[in-house]
């Protein structure tokens, strides 16, 4: 995702009118984004660094047909994970009201919309829903009311986005939301125009299996060149600890195609400990 | 003594009768099978048949099953578990759909 150079100097001039006008534009570092349908909007917000817009496409929303509504200003790029649903618009120039990041998302606590109106207690971390395998972990949150408009950042108490709000979950004021991790996973690919790569270690696994335990490599893969054989149980993943099946599946969704990685793997009771660079997944 | 005579003349004249509608009813039952067709034969067919399924109906009912032992097998169902799906990417609708089996990363 690039802007093209020939594009600012129109965008400049449409950030201009935008200061110009009052009641246009991006206010708070929040907006809109829709998704072709006429009641199929979801939050967005302006994320650090004031060049990128992220917002979520929930199931069944078109993700292609995302855009931005009521910013005033068109963005000159676009990035939308089909994994995540996630949705990255860069801006033509740096906007004030970005919102910082969280490094990571916290185990529990209590989590607020940034006008601090709705508040969300974490309450589980998700890896599955109704006997699915989520690609990554979702967060579970109990809200004091109304659960907030998916794309709506949460807020950690040091007022940093911490998580990003998605579907209710069906309980009372419950519902799930991204990890901030995914956001960054998200924002990085865009920064580097990589578009929705994913990485690829070439090992496979079986998702009714108690521990994470490799069930085969392919022949000249990252996790066959590195080492790894069928049997090894996998314990650590770039730095996040696996227990199950689930952690394994969100530790290799935040894994980055080209970025080391560190592997941590019992084979035969004892530790071992890899290093691969995992590959660019075929789409 | 006339009237054990007469007595004895009237018991023959009774067996030569009934042999001799045995020995007609014989004689007839050869005539009509020597006689030319195919529904006799049908007909007759249809008899031997009707013989066998009394036979073999009335010999099944005189079996007896009581006395037999029967021995309890031990059995447990054990239920399937489902197929874990993995999703390719993030649908919480119920139905959405995923891969199973070994799973590549």
């Amino acid at each position: 995702m690039r802007c093209f150079s020939e594009k600012r100097p129109k965008a400049l001039a449409l950030i201009l009118l935008v200061g110009l006008c009052p009641g246009i534009g991006i206010s708070q570092g929040l907006l809109d984004a829709g998704f072709g349908g006429a009641s199929d909007e979801s939050a967005a917000f302006l994320a650090a660094g004031g060049r990128h817009v992220v917002t979520v496409a929930v199931a069944g929303r078109n993700l292609g047909a995302a855009r931005l509504v009521g910013a005033g200003v068109e963005p000159c790029g676009k990035m939308a994970d089909p994994v995540s649903r996630v949705v990255v618009f860069e801006m033509p120039s740096t906007m004030s009201g970005a919102f910082r990041l969280a490094e990571r998302t916290p185990a529990g606590g209590l989590l607020k919309t940034p006008d601090g109106k709705i508040s969300g207690r974490i309450e589980a971390r998700v890896e599955q829903v109704g006997g699915k395998f989520l690609p990554f972990t979702l967060i579970q949150l109990r809200y004091g009311g109304v659960p907030p408009k998916p794309g709506t950042p949460l807020l950690d108490a040091a007022g940093a986005v911490a998580a990003i709000a998605h579907e209710a979950s069906g309980r009372h004021h419950g519902g799930y939301a991204l990890p901030v991790e995914v956001v960054h996973r998200a924002l990085e690919a865009a920064r580097l125009g990589r578009g929705s790569q994913r990485a690829w270690l070439g090992l496979t696994l079986k998702p009714g299996q108690g521990v994470p335990q490799v069930t085969g490599t392919v022949a000249g893969s990252p996790a066959n060149q590195a080492g790894v054989i069928v049997g090894d149980v996998l314990t650590e993943v770039g730095g996040l600890k696996v227990a199950d099946y689930g952690d394994a599946v969100n530790a290799f969704f935040l894994l980055r195609p080209g970025k080391s990685t560190r592997l941590k793997l019992k084979r035969g009771g004892v530790e071992k400990v890899l290093q691969l660079v995992p590959a660019v997944a075929k789409q | 003594m006339d009237d054990f005579l007469r007595e004895f003349h009237m018991r023959r004249r009774e067996e030569a009768v009934v042999e001799k509608g045995l020995s007609a009813l014989w004689s007839r039952l050869m005539g009509w099978l020597s006689e030319p067709g195919m529904s006799k034969w049908a007909y007759g067919g249809v008899v031997a048949y009707a013989a066998v399924m009394i036979a073999f109906m009335v010999g099944e009912r005189s079996l007896d099953v009581e006395g037999l032992n029967t021995t309890p097998v031990k059995h447990q169902i054990v239920p399937v578990p489902p197929a874990v799906q993995q999703l390719e990417e993030l649908d919480l609708r119920p139905s959405s759909l995923g891969s199973t089996g070994d799973q590549e990363f």
